[in-house]
């Protein structure tokens, strides 16, 4: 080797400059040329959809649940998503607070064959002061744990407000569903990737409801665009009194239950 | 000091040549890859992410006598995907749909449970009609049709329906049961008539 | 399994398994060996100069294992390198890529940096496939002048010193990784990065003081005791502050109550009781302090002293071994919903099984022993007593002409030179 150290430095610094500076400026024109993201637009159904034009949010009216489980069933028909009962993107969970004020809960195949066990044989000698169900599903939250730890960038946060996950980007490391607070992520076994609930994104991109909305026969779930100050949504989180669950976090929630117990985790 | 320089530079070749393939190897660049793969929205909302259920306002297109029924009824906020399962597979190719009648079907929603709302219409399905599908009274696109009339009065006291609702108009103007009621016997009138 | 009370549908699979156990198990082992040859390096503790090669080559062994139990658990083991090429830098996870590499540069080029002269004595005395790996070890430079050794010592020097801080980030990450989440209140705690580090070195002090005793035991050379005391304080300092860090986190929780603390004291009574107080806090942790600190004190002249170190360091590796199993295991034995427990029994096949995890972590071993074989570490032992207090009984000098096997002549020059002294 007849070259000095210095000069070596040099040469290899100013190759790898001489290879890089080009082709990061020309990707970082192109990505600022095309809002939407470069190749998203390809998919025809969504040419109409302009993301930044909603700002999706989902509503909760326990109240009315009847804990049925016709959501998680319309759920797994319409997502595939695996059958067995401990791979849910949505859920009930049941809540039974005795006169002691014992908080118990439960949640049979999480809620897929509605709750019709009998409550006297499954908590003898409990007497009941209060019971109701809780849906749950992915809270899609404005400051998401699970986005955050993801170490490559499988999973990401669109502008209208829900999270997806890339499947074949996944590694299958599971840090995201070990952050989700509200265990709303799980592993799919047959694709080897994390999944969860996405609102149903190809539907409400389509003008159309989440599937658990569209099948709640209650009205439990509402699912609407609070940028629109007319929707539904709107008009609950204006008027009414809503929560989200574990406040604490600072996860921001876009899901939000109205007159939430506190006791709900 | 050669021996130093010629480790660096395998270090450095190493360190090329591991960027060169990343460059090639990953869609995004170098600095960009911090960003999601921009395509996988259109996977998710493409045609390998099909709609399965459809609801109403698809079904209504041929089936209009149902969906203006089942508009009207009490059933109305009960979706079509509800009972009748994925729907979309009818709507591209026919696929045929198979309701499940059963007692325990309509039980899913119906079945008396102490949780939740108790304003719901519960019924107990041990005690309710036993043996009689749901279907023989209950039109499911309009459950209410044939719907027995509710009570008015105060119950208590008054335990011999028959008493005032027999075959001849009783006291106060009380209608008589139908001549159909006859095998149903004094003790089964409020599994069908509700105070209300 | 869910077993009482409440957990959430999506938790009664384990997340992470054995193997997660495993990778903070290796990577603390390889950045406590590193400390410690960094401490003879950066620190002139000129009692460990006899391990001061042997433990970069451990090292090394466990480096270039550790990342395969991470990726052996991956749901697609085939897309690792996604860590590389596409790093999500938010999250500490995508940080294992470069630091591992960094500090795997930095631990090979010291170790080339330590052994080039040997190599290239033995590239000229071999023949054979061993002399050409020997000549490749070389990288085709036999210069071992004066000038080149200097040279060599200085970046060593340096690289110890930048390995210290790589060391710290390579293991403090891994607690982040654990201690950033908020979701899971086991984990989350600001002490858990610090706590994985000081336990870290306890375990790559321990694994060096079995190992290298290990090693001089089976080569049926004489042990420099007076190193292996120095390694055993070493031991004692650190361990001292890993039980009072994990003690501290114990104590505030239990102190404060929080929300979280009654399904915590449930799962460290009712699940991980055995692991977490018999094994972390007991027989890994105070009975080695206790024992460590007699050693060091009134016991410190006894005859026993060798074999009690090694037997107290053993002990010390199960220990953080239970560690890691409490943290990791421990934190998905109970829900998130704060209202239920879980149990995880490993499977003993399969791809994260008992059967995998043994082999995982024999891996670094045979690899130390396929490097050793090259490197020799064992050689550098010196046995000359120490001048100043004569702090342990001499022993004659290794019978070290019939043994150096590195070729007809002795070696000269350079380091080892100053053995002849």
């Amino acid at each position: 080797m007849s070259l000095s150290r210095r000069e070596f430095a040099k040469v290899s610094a100013g190759t790898m400059l001489a290879m890089l500076v080009p082709y990061q400026v020309a990707a970082e024109a192109a990505k600022a040329l095309t809002p939407n993201g470069p190749r998203e637009t390809q998919d025809p159904a969504l040419a109409e959809y302009e993301r930044a034009a909603h700002d999706w949010a989902f509503v909760v009216d326990y109240q009315r649940c009847i804990g049925c489980g016709k959501c998680a069933v319309a759920c797994k028909l319409e997502n595939n998503v695996p059958l067995e009962p401990h791979f849910n993107r949505t859920w009930v969970e049941r809540y039974v607070i005795t006169d002691r004020g014992e908080v118990l809960v439960d949640s049979p195949d999480a809620g897929f064959h509605g709750f019709h066990d009998d409550l006297a044989e499954k908590y003898p000698g409990v007497k009941v002061n209060e019971s109701y169900y809780i849906p749950k599903l992915c809270n899609q939250c404005d400051n998401p744990p699970c986005v955050q730890v993801c170490p490559v960038s499988a999973t990401y946060k669109l502008k209208d407000g829900v999270i997806l996950v890339d499947r074949k980007r996944c590694i299958g490391c599971r840090y995201c569903i070990q952050a989700c607070p509200y265990g709303a992520r799980f592993l799919d076994p047959r694709v080897r990737t994390a999944d969860k609930c996405t609102w149903c994104y190809h539907r409400i991109t389509k003008d159309l409801l989440p599937a658990c909305v569209e099948a709640c026969p209650v009205g439990a779930r509402i699912f609407g665009d609070r940028g629109d100050p007319e929707s539904r949504v709107s008009r609950i989180l204006r008027d009414e009194k809503v929560y989200v669950l574990k406040p604490d976090l600072k996860t921001r929630p876009r899901v939000f239950y109205m007159n939430l117990p506190e006791e709900v985790r | 000091m050669p021996h130093l320089i010629r480790a660096s530079v395998i270090l450095a070749a190493g360190l090329v040549i591991a960027l060169t393939l990343r460059t090639f190897l990953t869609p995004e660049p170098l600095l960009l890859s911090s960003t999601y793969r921009q395509e996988n929205v259109g996977e998710w909302t493409g045609s390998g992410w099909p709609v399965r259920l459809v609801g109403a306002s698809y079904c209504a297109d041929c089936h209009k006598d149902q969906a203006g029924r089942w508009q009207a009824s009490k059933h109305s906020n009960v979706a079509c995907q509800d009972c009748h399962g994925a729907t979309q597979p009818h709507l591209d190719h026919r696929a045929s749909l198979v309701v499940d009648l059963t007692r325990e079907s309509c039980g899913a929603c119906h079945a008396r449970n102490p949780v939740g709302p108790q304003t719901f219409p519960q019924v107990d399905l041990v005690t309710h009609w036993p043996s009689t599908p749901c279907a023989a009274c209950h039109n499911p696109h309009d459950p209410w049709a044939y719907r027995p009339s509710r009570i008015t009065h105060d119950v208590v006291g008054y335990q011999n329906c028959l008493g005032c609702h027999g075959a001849q108009t009783g006291v106060g103007g009380a209608k008589p049961a139908p001549p159909d009621h006859a095998s149903y016997g004094n003790n089964r009138c409020q599994s069908c008539h509700q105070r209300g | 399994m869910p077993d009482s009370g409440f957990v959430y549908p999506n938790e009664v699979e384990t997340q992470w398994s054995l193997l997660i156990v495993l990778y903070p198990y290796i990577t603390g082992l390889v950045a406590g060996a590193f400390i410690v040859s960094s401490s003879y390096h950066v620190f002139g503790i000129a009692s460990l100069k006899s391990v001061s090669r042997f433990s970069l080559v451990a090292a090394l062994a466990f480096l270039l294992v550790a990342p395969l139990p991470l990726q052996a658990h991956l749901g697609h083991p085939e897309r690792a390198f996604n860590i590389f090429l596409m790093p999500h830098f938010t999250s500490a996870m995508a940080g294992f890529g470069y630091i591992w590499l960094f500090y795997t540069v930095i631990v090979v080029a010291e170790t080339w940096l330590s052994f080039r002269r040997d190599f290239v004595i033995a590239a000229q005395s071999n023949t054979g496939l061993k002399g050409r790996i020997y000549e490749a070890l070389t990288l085709g430079i036999h210069d071992i002048s004066e000038e080149s050794e200097k040279a060599d010592e200085k970046i060593v020097k340096k690289l110890a010193l930048v390995g210290i801080p790589s060391a710290f980030l390579l293991h403090g990450y891994v607690g982040f990784i654990f201690g950033a989440i908020k979701a899971n209140p086991w984990w989350s705690s600001p002490l858990m990065p610090v706590i994985f580090l000081m336990s870290a070195i306890v375990s790559g002090t321990a694994l060096l003081i079995v190992l290298y005793v290990g090693v001089m035991k089976v080569r049926r050379l004489p042990v420099d005791r007076d190193c292996v005391n120095t390694m055993g304080l070493m031991l004692l300092g650190f361990l001292a502050m890993d039980l009072a860090l994990e003690g501290l986190e114990l104590l505030q929780r239990f102190y404060e109550k929080d929300e979280s603390w009654d399904i915590i004291s449930k799962l460290i009574t009712e699940r991980i009781p055995f692991t977490y107080f018999g094994l972390q806090l007991g027989l890994g942790g105070l009975l080695p302090l206790v024992v460590l600190i007699f050693l060091s004190g009134v016991g410190a002249k006894i005859r026993a002293r060798l074999p009690i170190t090694v037997g107290i360091s053993m002990l010390v590796l199960v220990g953080v071994f239970a560690m890691r199993w409490n943290v990791v295991i421990g934190g998905q034995l109970f829900s998130k919903s704060l209202r239920g427990l879980l149990t995880y029994n490993p499977p003993i096949f399969g791809q994260e099984g008992i059967v995998t995890a043994m082999a995982v972590l024999a891996l670094p071993f045979a690899v130390f022993a396929v490097m050793a074989y090259f490197t020799r570490p064992w050689l550098d032992t010196v046995l000359t007593p120490v001048p100043a207090e004569g702090s342990g009984p001499s022993f004659p000098e290794a019978p070290r002409a019939a043994r150096h096997g590195w070729g007809e002549r002795p070696p000269t020059g350079g380091i080892w030179d100053e053995r002849r002294q």
